[in-house]
């Protein structure tokens, strides 16, 4: 099964997301902080992350910013409840980054997954060339 | 004083014979002098002159050594007119006596020997004659004098009279002054007149009864009593209005402080105005008294309105900003979850719920018909709608933060409208309410409209807004042949373009015409509006693009929204 990291500190919203996309048959690796995400990068080697902007400690730029740094090859999603977040020009020329920012509450978890999937696919491209 | 007489002859017995004549006939009432020659004679007079006295009667010889009789006399005459003058002679000649009759009005001409008789009468009268001109001459030295007094006091009028007519004219020139003045005060009085005559307020004096004394034209133009009649009539009759104030204006002069009212609200024709009305008493010159002044501050108040209004939005705006991310989270947490649990209960294909149903032993079939019954699905379904309401609240209430304006750019306004209309008909929520494409659009654009930079975004949510409640307000109303009319034109000024979106609807009415663009201000019922749609457009025109936006209505006749954008960008306020 495909991994799906969920970097979320709220956890109503962050089991709604593991609920979701273990329906869509993925399997979910949850975390909390950008600190111990890094960490369960190293061991579960995800495909693919859903990432929330404000989190104690790094947030959300920081740690798409690391993960690129140390190498994981993987599709970051980014939503967030901060209305005037936008990405920031460096995480915006990623390929691994969507270009679709998720706002919260997501409406439609479908178009979400689908956006994933497109980054994978993206990255797959980049990545064969 | 005793007069003198002089007797005057060379000869000394006759002299001493003449003394003897003259005694025995004048006794001492006068001087008798003698002299025996013309000078000696001179000197004696001019002696006697000096003296203060005076000659009466001189009588002398013709015949002398050294000066004659006719000279003496002569200059006798010149010394002492008044002296009469007695030629006592025998051997004068005829020539000599016609001279010294014509030159020295000689008295008498007494020849030698006199007859004593002769002499005394002739000395007699001649002493007669000379008191009768002494007298004579007294009278006309008083007369003279009384002459000089009368000329003095001739003068002395003249003086007066200059005195007079001195006074006269500084009289003159202190009425003058005093018209002067007069004139002043008039002038002052008109032009304090004018003053208070010009001041936009009602200004009405009143005394301590309540009587008006003083009625400016703005009195008299809101009254239309003319401030004649007013003089004098109680305020309560003159001005009803203000009958409710005489409470305020005995106070204001008992206690010398300002007294008011501000903002009372009165109702004309159905229409709410505003007046401030302000008693000052009367302090100085101790007139006891009191101005009333009544101000119209409708539009004042009107645009503090505005501004509250606007700074209502601001402060939404700012809370917004800092809340948003607080309840978008718990939010998120609520709706995400109702999502996943619709697809959990209803997903019949789900792989998961097919499993999960089979481990336990239950149909799906099964728990759907149950759910059914239940109603589970509409239950989830408004939570979800519910939630999206929260999220639409929060996400206008954010459009009222001062956000950066980068995405400005040159946009015609009549593509502008004609892509919002293609949305409109297609927008999946708008065809619920209403089915937009039966809607009839009349375009009355004008050409040759230059572009004008704005946030096209933000402009196509306003003209959207107000499509959509037009339609909702169409349909509502059951209006058949429902129709916009659409316009855009420059402005008369040419440094706007305007756009007008009219509909034939039910119209609205003045009292909601005022609250429509106040935030949280919805005439829907509950749950179907979130009173936030137009005045995030106000806020998004006058605010974003310091344009205006105003809505007329009649109620029957449709409601047009009239928005002004400025053709150029206006320097931000901030």
């Amino acid at each position: 099964m495909k991994k799906i990291l969920i970097l979320d500190d709220e956890p109503t919203v962050r089991h709604s997301f593991v609920d979701f996309f273990e329906d869509q048959m993925w399997q979910p690796i949850q975390a909390e902080s950008g600190e111990s995400a890094l960490l369960l990068l190293e061991s579960e080697r995800p495909l693919a992350a859903i990432v929330d902007m404000r989190l104690p400690g790094m947030d959300g730029n920081e740690f798409i910013r690391e993960a690129c740094k140390r190498g994981f090859i993987m599709a970051f999603v980014i939503c967030t409840g901060s209305p005037e977040y936008d990405v920031p020009d460096d995480l915006q020329a990623l390929s691994c980054v969507s270009n679709h920012l998720f706002k919260k509450p997501v409406a439609d978890f479908n178009e979400l997954e689908k956006q994933v999937i497109c980054t994978m696919n993206d990255i797959g491209e980049v990545s064969n060339e | 004083m005793k007069s003198t007489i002089i007797c005057v002859d060379d000869e000394q017995i006759v002299l001493k014979s003449l003394k003897t004549e003259l005694k025995e006939l004048l006794h001492n009432d006068f001087f008798i002098e003698l002299a025996e020659s013309g000078e000696e004679a001179i000197t004696l007079f001019k002696d006697i002159q000096e003296n203060d006295g005076d000659v009466a009667v001189i009588i002398t010889d013709y015949v002398m050594p050294g000066m004659n009789g006719y000279q003496l006399l002569d200059r006798i005459q010149s010394l002492s007119p008044a002296t009469e003058k007695i030629m006592l002679t025998g051997r004068a000649t005829t020539e000599g006596i016609i001279k010294t009759i014509n030159a020295t009005q000689l008295f008498r001409f007494i020849a030698k020997p006199w007859d004593k008789p002769f002499l005394r009468a002739t000395v007699n009268e001649a002493i007669h004659s000379y008191q009768q001109s002494r007298q004579l001459e007294q009278q006309r030295q008083m007369l003279f004098k009384k002459n000089l007094q009368l000329k003095q006091l001739l003068t002395d009028k003249d003086t007066l009279a200059t005195e007079l007519t001195n006074s006269n004219a500084s009289l003159t020139k202190e009425i003058a002054e005093h018209k002067q003045a007069r004139d002043q005060l008039i002038l002052l009085k008109n032009y304090m007149r004018n003053i208070i005559d010009s001041m936009p307020s009602v200004l009405i004096g009143v005394d301590v009864d309540g009587r008006v004394t003083q009625w400016n034209q703005e009195a008299q133009r809101v009254t239309g009593i003319s401030a004649k009649d007013a003089n004098g009539q109680s305020l309560s009759k003159a001005f009803p209005r203000l009958s409710s104030e005489i409470e305020q204006v005995r106070e204001a002069i008992k206690t010398r402080l300002q007294q008011g009212d501000s903002k009372r609200i009165r109702k004309l024709d159905g229409k709410m105005l505003y007046e401030d009305i302000t008693i000052y008493p009367l302090i100085t010159n101790g007139v006891d008294g009191a101005v009333i002044r009544l101000d119209d501050v409708t539009e004042k108040v009107r645009l503090e309105e505005m501004m509250i209004q606007s700074e209502k939005m601001l402060s939404v705006g700012g809370l917004a900003a800092g809340m948003a991310h607080e309840i978008n989270n718990p939010l998120a947490g609520m709706m995400q979850t109702a999502n996943v649990m619709k697809n959990r209960l209803f997903n019949e294909n789900l792989p998961a719920n097919i499993r999960a149903a089979e481990e336990i032993g239950i149909s799906l079939e099964g728990i759907h018909r149950y759910m059914d019954v239940r109603g589970i699905l509409r239950m989830v379904d408004d939570i979800n709608q519910s939630g999206k309401r929260v999220a639409e609240v929060v996400e206008n209430m954010l459009s009222f933060a001062r956000k950066s304006d980068s995405t400005y750019s040159s946009h015609e306004l009549a593509d502008l409208l004609d892509k919002t209309l293609e949305l409109a008909s297609t927008d999946y929520d708008l065809k619920k309410e209403y089915d937009f494409k039966i809607i009839n659009i009349i375009r009355e654009y004008a050409e040759g409209l230059p572009s004008i930079p704005c946030e096209g975004a933000k402009i196509q949510q306003v003209l959207l807004n107000i499509l959509r409640n037009g339609a909702q307000a169409m349909q509502e109303a059951g209006v058949k042949n429902a129709t916009f009319t659409l316009r855009i034109y420059l402005d008369s000024d040419q440094d706007m373009v305007c756009l007008e979106i009219e509909d034939n609807g039910p119209g609205i009415d003045e009292e909601t015409c005022k609250r429509v663009f106040e935030p949280f201000f919805t005439t829907k019922p509950v749950g179907v509006g979130t009173g936030l749609g137009l005045s995030v457009s106000y806020f998004i025109i006058t605010e974003n693009h310091q344009g205006e936006m105003s809505v007329e209505s009649e109620p029957g006749c449709g409601a047009r929204f009239i928005i002004r954008l400025p053709l150029t960008r206006v320097g931000r306020s901030e």
